[in-house]
């Protein structure tokens, strides 16, 4: 089990009587807990660190809108229409590359305390499209099962969306925290998906993070217990002996789960906003990150030169495809390309954003039947789509030589 | 304090406690020659003599012979509240000029780093930070040179500290070349980086990288082209054949060919020239002849 190693736990006054409160005064054993006012919380957080803050968790109330779409989805990108659940910011891991040490504004984690307003807002939102199937997803900016040995809020989470009829929830991680999952009721409802990288790069670049064989035992364990699983090769970092490294991934996860419970499979590459290459040099002087050919892609961050994203790509596809075979296979994706790099990649005109969605839809009611989803119908997902920009000639200007 | 005009011999010089400017704005000089020292040293009494504190700037541009005005500092003041004095006389420090400033506050007793980042720092204009501290003390570990170098740019902080990237010899060298090269201060800190990257990438000591970059002195153009080359090979090789590309294409009718350079952007522009209807066909037939070229194109973009 991954431990998050907290130095202190924050409880604000105004969430003390919640399960979650309750859960993780419960389960801190020797962390200290303190429940104060919110006006006093901020002391507390003054002069924090970022390295310092991922000891220090705080309880809270979200006031936000918890339940929004992906912050990857751009014009430019073909697009899955991922939608995300607020119920965590912050990770006490530390994956050199992560996007979170450049964006958050807050060092210390987070927990939101609230959940009967999540559960309202989402309620709310899917009950308004009734025919049209969201996943939604709890680990963009935040681990989705690092604190919930704490927290225990699968146990939540996991059975409220059971009930609900026309989503799946998706629950990220690169832990293998799934005690709580096993004994739960998810009805085919729930995802539970895994990060993964090869092991060099999980020991070089995914600091503080289970082992890939950890993770993979977890997917195993929780398949068996009818989740669907899915992956994510995602950020796949360009290095010597790549090839064989997502060779031996490829075989095994596929040789740990059994691709009839695989539920999706996303591909992308390193990116990152030129800025936060500092930030990794920094904190992280033993990565080989910043080593690699990154050049300054079309939507401001460095990526690996595309013919290198494609050769990377293409290797792993067709392992994928010789594996998976067409019968009843998982829908395999990129995340954060553009619709080009989509056609080179699967030799077939990128899918709108609208189109990919209700793919995802269709090849989960029929390969999940446990999980009772009407059959989709592509017209439900007509209006879904981002206007996606030209990503060719748009101006003789646009190429800078 | 109490004031008085001090002879310049009264005055000890050699003990440098206090120096730590290595450079004085020449306005500064020219103000004294033309009116004297207007703003009193700073002195305290060593016994026959007094030790200069604050004022080395106006001390170096004096007359000789001149008499100095001075206020003395009390004798029972403590060193750290003559430092205090001290900081408070200065402002507008240079980033190496607050590292040799801290390096010498903590020398005093009393004074834990602790209370240097928390007091001191601001007094020197910085942020209280125990980063900045650490950074500021480490430029004092860099050659006179690179010193030198960032004094007389008068760098920031986080300009400065990209010189760390390389070990002394190879820093010293490449500042050398600088001042030859005329580079500008932003393509500094990209030669830096990307001799840093190849250098540890491919095993190669830097000093060594950059002696074979500067091989027939080139420019400076040929010399971050050269660089970049290097540190992105993959990137120079596709750039190379589409040039080849580029090359073999043959159009009598003005054409410009144009993919970008990043490989980012898909597909290949042309820009064609037609400068009478007879052209029309002129381009039509000649892209034909080239189709299987422009088709390679695509191979790679």
């Amino acid at each position: 089990m991954i431990q998050t190693n907290l130095a202190k736990i924050l409880i604000e006054a105004e969430v003390a009587g919640t399960e979650v409160a309750s859960s993780i005064r419960r389960n801190a054993h020797r962390v200290e807990v303190l429940e104060l006012p919110a006006s006093a919380v901020e002391e507390q957080l003054r002069h924090l660190g970022l390295t310092q803050g991922k000891r220090v968790l705080l309880v809270k109330e979200f006031r936000g809108r918890f339940f929004k779409q992906c912050q990857g989805l751009k014009a430019d990108y073909a697009c899955c229409n991922l939608h995300t659940l607020a119920e965590a910011n912050g990770c006490a891991m530390e994956c050199t590359y992560c996007i979170l040490q450049y964006y958050m504004t807050t060092p210390h984690l987070s927990v939101f305390a609230n959940l009967r307003d999540f559960g309202e807002e989402i309620s709310r939102v899917i009950a308004s499209q009734p025919d049209r199937l969201f996943r939604i997803g709890t680990g963009e900016l935040s681990d989705s099962l690092l604190l919930d040995p704490l927290t225990e809020s699968t146990r939540h989470m996991v059975p409220f969306f059971r009930r609900l009829p026309n989503a799946v929830l998706e629950l990220k991680t690169k832990t293998d925290n799934v005690q709580n999952l096993l004994d739960l009721e998810h009805g085919g409802r729930t995802v539970v998906s895994w990060s993964v990288n090869p092991p060099k790069v999980v020991s070089t670049e995914e600091l503080k993070t289970a082992t890939l064989e950890d993770r993979l035992r977890a997917a195993s364990q929780v398949a068996l217990h009818g989740y669907p699983v899915g992956f994510h090769l995602d950020p796949m970092i360009h290095h010597p002996d790549w090839k064989a490294g997502y060779a031996f991934l490829v075989d095994a996860l596929l040789d740990a789960v059994p691709p009839a419970r695989i539920a999706w499979i996303s591909l992308g590459t390193l990116r990152f906003p030129p800025e936060m290459k500092a930030t990794i040099e920094a904190r992280f002087p033993r990565s080989e990150l910043r080593y690699g050919e990154l050049v300054r892609g079309t939507d401001g961050k460095v990526r690996y030169l595309r013919p290198l994203r494609l050769e990377m790509y293409h290797w792993v596809v067709e392992r994928l495809r010789r594996r998976l075979g067409q019968e009843s296979a998982p829908i395999v994706y990129l995340c954060m390309e553009s619709p080009e790099v989509w056609k080179r990649v699967f030799h077939e005109p990128a899918p709108t954003n609208a189109e990919l969605e209700f793919r995802f839809a269709e090849n989960y009611q029929r390969r999940f039947p446990e999980a009772q989803f009407l059959p989709p119908l592509l017209e439900d997902y007509h209006g879904f789509d981002a206007a996606r920009s030209q990503t060719a000639f748009v101006a003789v200007e646009d190429f800078g030589l | 304090m109490a004031f008085t005009f001090l002879e310049v011999r009264a005055i000890d010089a050699s003990d440098d406690t206090f120096r730590v400017r290595s450079r004085h704005p020449a306005p500064l000089a020219e103000s004294v020659r033309r009116r004297g020292i207007r703003t009193p040293l700073l002195v305290e009494r060593r016994g026959e003599r007094y030790r200069l504190v604050s004022g080395w700037g106006r001390w170096e541009a004096r007359v000789e012979n001149a008499s100095l005005p001075c206020f003395v500092l009390p004798e029972d003041l403590s060193r750290e509240a003559v430092w205090d004095i001290f900081l408070r006389d200065n402002e507008a420090w240079n980033v190496v000029e607050i590292g040799r400033v801290l390096r010498r506050l903590t020398d005093l007793p009393g004074l834990d780093p602790e209370r240097i980042v928390k007091e001191k720092l601001p007094l020197l204009g910085a942020r209280a930070s125990q980063e900045l501290y650490r950074r500021h003390l480490r430029l004092l570990e860099l050659s006179p040179e690179a010193q030198l170098f960032i004094e007389e740019e008068n760098l920031p902080l986080r300009r400065a500290t990209v010189f760390f990237k390389l070990p002394a010899d190879a820093l010293d060298l490449l500042l050398s070349s600088t001042r030859e090269l005329r580079f500008t201060l932003n393509e500094l800190g990209e030669v830096l980086e990307m001799l840093e990257e190849v250098a540890h990438r491919d095993g190669v000591p830097a000093a060594e990288l950059i002696r074979a970059l500067r091989v027939g002195t080139p420019e400076k153009e040929c010399f971050r082209r050269e660089l970049r080359e290097r540190r992105y090979p993959e990137l120079s090789r596709y750039r190379e054949r589409l040039q080849k590309l580029e090359d073999e294409m043959l159009f009598t009718v003005p054409v410009r060919i144009k993919w970008d350079a990043q490989l980012e952007r898909p597909g290949v522009r042309l820009l064609v020239d037609l400068a009478e209807p007879g052209a029309v066909d002129v381009f039509e037939r000649e892209l034909a002849v080239n189709r299987g070229v422009l088709t390679r194109f695509f191979e790679i973009l």
